[in-house]
């Protein structure tokens, strides 16, 4: 049976790395050196795969076939919310301090909760393409969603949504990030790595021509870019190196915790230092 | 017949302003937030027609007793309707603003001042006044902002917040239904994905029936399936290709049709339903092509002469979910081409910008608002039928006003707005020797001050002393009518739709000023009443 690891996440307080797996939920406190499966508490979820997963401190947020599991006591215990039929596939979740959480999914548009993921409705005004693919937000509340031909921004907590001025038409957005500067990192899957200023939002591309980006990541001035060949990793946003260790491959899911880079291939997570000592594989 | 009738100066002012004075006098009664009902006689018997809305008035006044008097009228009658159309809104500042340029532009003209030139004064002198009111526009976020412009909008604070929250999530294209709700209260729902009138074509006996389907395909057509060997390649189609579920969008189906689906629907793993196409007659090919974007695949035409005979399965389109019941069918989570959507609603969206007629632009605008994946039903509800009944008129306006501010920003309301634009005025005609121009000034200068006045009046209010005190208290104060205190408009939430009332602007002081250029009035030769046979 497949394990594979369809996301990561990091809590940025206890340096906390989770992983949604097909096999479930798992975090690790030593950086991918151990693992525990959270789901396990619940015997509803037990064996449940988890398809995408936010954390704020004790709070987390993962995706599960037909919608979210939400515990607020780091995993300990777990409450299910499931959305309106037809059963939607979960594949990005944001949490905001506000109590704000938005849950995008492949083919139902975005749904929203404005009670920290207690009761959840859809949101869709605005998003004309329903297959969301990832989401961001910025410390002052915009949120971002990519979506499968194009970028949405809503400014009013995930309420309604409008087309953010992205250069490449009816692009793939698969990964967005936030900068530590709070500019826009966009991984359009054909058309590379882009970053936005919000103020003007002018955007300028950072990644060399005709590199495809899957996703993005980005941590104390560092950016990391998921693209069929490994990992490329950038300390200024204008030169790239790839990440030595790291097979060569797309990552399914990428995340920074503390001082790590950790990327996802297949079954198999890798952590390295973000110093660029290389990525080693953990599990 | 009687003869013609021709009308020179000096009757010729006093006729049309007699006339003007008769059509605004009505309409003034209703602005501002303490208006006046206007009570209009209705046939057989029925209790008088309750106004509040100037073009509405405007639009009862069909003629005067007086025929001189009735040119001035209808003079107003037209530009009222103008703005109607092309704002739905700020009729009654309209007129006041036509009324007070046309008094004092007519005195200059009674004492021998050049008409042409004193036209062309005021329309340049309209624009310094919209262009001083664009510069002031305050576009408004947040449901708090919205809410209390609702308010002010609406005098209604039950209605205010769920106006508020609806502008909030939807911008002016938003789709929002008005119903008379089952309860007293007023509410509101959001509904996700897009839905249209044109329910479920199922015998009698099942039309309270509801479906909600899951991942459906739908074929699109426009025919009306008279025999039920029309639609059946359609159904073997979805068969041979595997699907669970299908959804005929037709003009109709006959009964044998409908017992064919349904001997269908009885197949095992096998669901088949037809639904009436939405009835947007006056513009069914732009709804068809809506539909073909959000659902995808081909539909089949009448107009094409298309038939079902060569259907593959790719002319299916889909969607996550689809609903219907007896008036509606619904869908979310369309599976057509989403970036095409988006370039349909972009071409939309500057239609519906560039339509200068607000049926032409009501009809685009609610194509966009289907496509834009989610809409608002608000719930209006009343102490008694007639108070629902009512409060679902006043709901109705103030949505348009809420769309409009949407669209356009707000200004300072309470007539302040217009008044700001004085200082920009006296900069304009500053140091002019041109008596034209100070004419056109002095016109202009009354008309931006007669609606704040004609607000206070309404209210009962003496309105100069309360200006002055307002004016002393800075820019951007004005006099809360509810409480006779000087306020901050914009800060307080008195704001006015800045679409409708540059609208009006424009509109009132181009029409008055057309108005004093009339120098002789022709009447054409009644007609007689009847006809003898073969005459």
């Amino acid at each position: 049976m497949t394990n594979h690891v369809l996301a990561l996440a990091c809590d940025r307080e206890s340096a906390a790395l989770y992983a949604a797996r097909t096999s479930g939920l798992f975090v690790s406190h030593d950086v991918g050196g151990s693992w525990v499966a959270l789901f396990d508490a619940s015997a509803v979820l037990a064996g449940q795969m988890a398809t995408a997963i936010s954390v704020s401190g004790a709070q987390i947020l993962a995706g599960i076939p037909g919608g979210v599991a939400r515990s607020v006591d780091a995993g300990r215990s777990w409450v299910i919310s499931q959305f309106t039929r037809p059963a939607p596939a979960i594949s990005a979740l944001v949490m905001h301090e506000s109590g704000t959480c938005l849950a995008g999914t492949l083919e139902d548009g975005l749904f929203a909760s404005h009670d920290g993921g207690q009761t959840w409705q859809p949101r869709n005004y605005g998003l004309t393409d329903p297959c969301v693919l990832s989401l961001a937000q910025t410390d002052d509340g915009i949120y971002l969603a990519g979506t499968a031909s194009g970028l949405y921004v809503s400014r009013n907590d995930g309420n309604s949504w409008s087309r953010a001025s992205f250069p490449v038409r009816s692009a793939s957005i698969a990964g967005l990030a936030i900068s530590r500067d709070g500019s826009w990192l966009c991984a359009a899957e054909d058309a590379g790595l882009w970053v936005c200023d919000p103020a003007s939002e002018n955007w300028s591309h950072l990644t060399p021509e005709g590199v495809p980006v899957g996703l993005v990541a980005a941590s104390s001035g560092i950016i990391a870019a998921a693209t069929d060949e490994g990992l490329l990793v950038s300390h200024d946003g204008t030169s790239w190196a790839f990440s030595a260790d790291l097979p060569v491959g797309s990552p399914s899911a990428l995340c920074m915790v503390d001082d790590h880079i950790c990327a996802a291939l297949g079954n198999i997570i890798y952590t390295g230092a973000l110093a660029g000592s290389g990525a080693h594989p953990e599990r | 017949m009687p003869g013609q009738a021709i009308v020179f100066q000096p009757h010729t002012h006093d006729a049309l302003h007699r006339g003007i004075r008769q059509i605004v006098g009505p309409v003034r009664a209703t602005l501002g937030p303490l208006p006046r009902m206007v009570a209009c006689t209705t046939q057989f018997a029925e209790p008088p027609e309750m106004l509040d809305k100037g073009s509405i008035i405007a639009r009862r006044i069909v003629q005067l007793a007086d025929r001189d008097a009735d040119m001035g009228a209808m003079l107003v009658r037209e530009m009222l309707w103008r703005v109607h159309t092309l704002a739905g809104d700020a009729t009654a500042t309209a007129a006041v603003l036509f009324e007070a340029v046309y008094s004092t532009g007519r005195q200059y003209l009674a004492s021998g001042g050049n008409a042409m030139r004193l036209r062309d004064d005021l329309n340049e002198g309209a624009r310094v006044i919209v262009d001083t009111l664009a510069e002031d526009v305050i576009r408004l976020h947040g449901a708090e902002a919205l809410t209390r412009a609702a308010h002010t909008v609406s005098h209604d604070v039950a209605l205010a917040a769920p106006l508020g929250q609806i502008f909030d999530m939807l911008d002016e294209a938003g789709q929002v239904d008005v119903r008379t709700s089952y309860t007293r209260d007023t509410y509101w729902e959001y509904i996700d994905g897009a839905y249209w009138p044109g329910g479920l074509l199922l015998p009698a006996e099942l039309k309270d029936r509801r479906i909600e389907l899951e991942n459906p395909a739908v074929l699109l057509t426009d025919f009306t399936f008279a025999e039920p060997r029309a639609i059946a390649p359609a159904i073997e189609c979805a068969v041979r290709a595997g699907l669970k579920t299908l959804v005929v969008l037709a003009e109709n189906i006959s009964e044998q049709t409908g017992a064919f689906l349904a001997a269908n629907r009885t197949q095992a793993g096998f669901m088949v339903y037809a639904v009436k196409l939405p009835e947007q007659y006056r513009d069914r090919a732009g709804t068809l092509e809506d539909l073909r974007l959000l659902l995808g695949g081909r539909p089949f035409l009448k107009a094409a002469g298309d038939s079902l005979e060569r259907m593959r399965p790719e002319h299916f389109g889909g969607a996550r979910r689809v609903w219907a019941d007896r008036d509606y069918f619904g869908l979310s989570g369309p599976k057509g081409d989403a970036a095409a959507r988006a370039d349909h609603i972009d071409r939309l969206r500057g239609q519906v910008s560039r339509a200068d007629d607000l049926e032409r632009r009501a009809m685009l605008r609610d194509r966009l608002g289907r496509l834009m994946g989610g809409s608002a039903v608000l719930w209006v509800g009343g102490l008694t039928t007639h108070d629902a009944k009512q409060r679902k008129q006043a709901a109705e306006s103030a949505v348009e006003t809420m769309r409009a501010i949407a669209r356009g920003g707000v200004l300072p309301g309470g007539g302040i707005a217009l008044r700001n634009c004085r200082a920009a005025l006296e900069t304009w005609a500053c140091d002019c020797a041109n008596t034209d121009r100070r004419a056109a000034l002095r016109a202009l200068l009354a008309g931006i001050d007669a609606p704040a006045h004609a607000i206070l009046e309404n209210a009962g209010h003496l309105p100069g002393g309360l200006l002055a005190h307002a004016d002393a208290c800075g820019p951007g104060f004005g006099i809360d009518v509810l409480t006779a205190r000087p306020k901050h408009m914009a800060e307080a939430g008195i704001v006015d739709s800045a679409d409708a009332l540059m609208t009006a602007v424009k509109c009132a002081i181009s029409a008055a000023a057309t108005a004093l250029t009339i120098d002789v009035l022709v009447h054409r030769p009644k007609p007689a009443m009847a006809l003898e046979p073969g005459g």
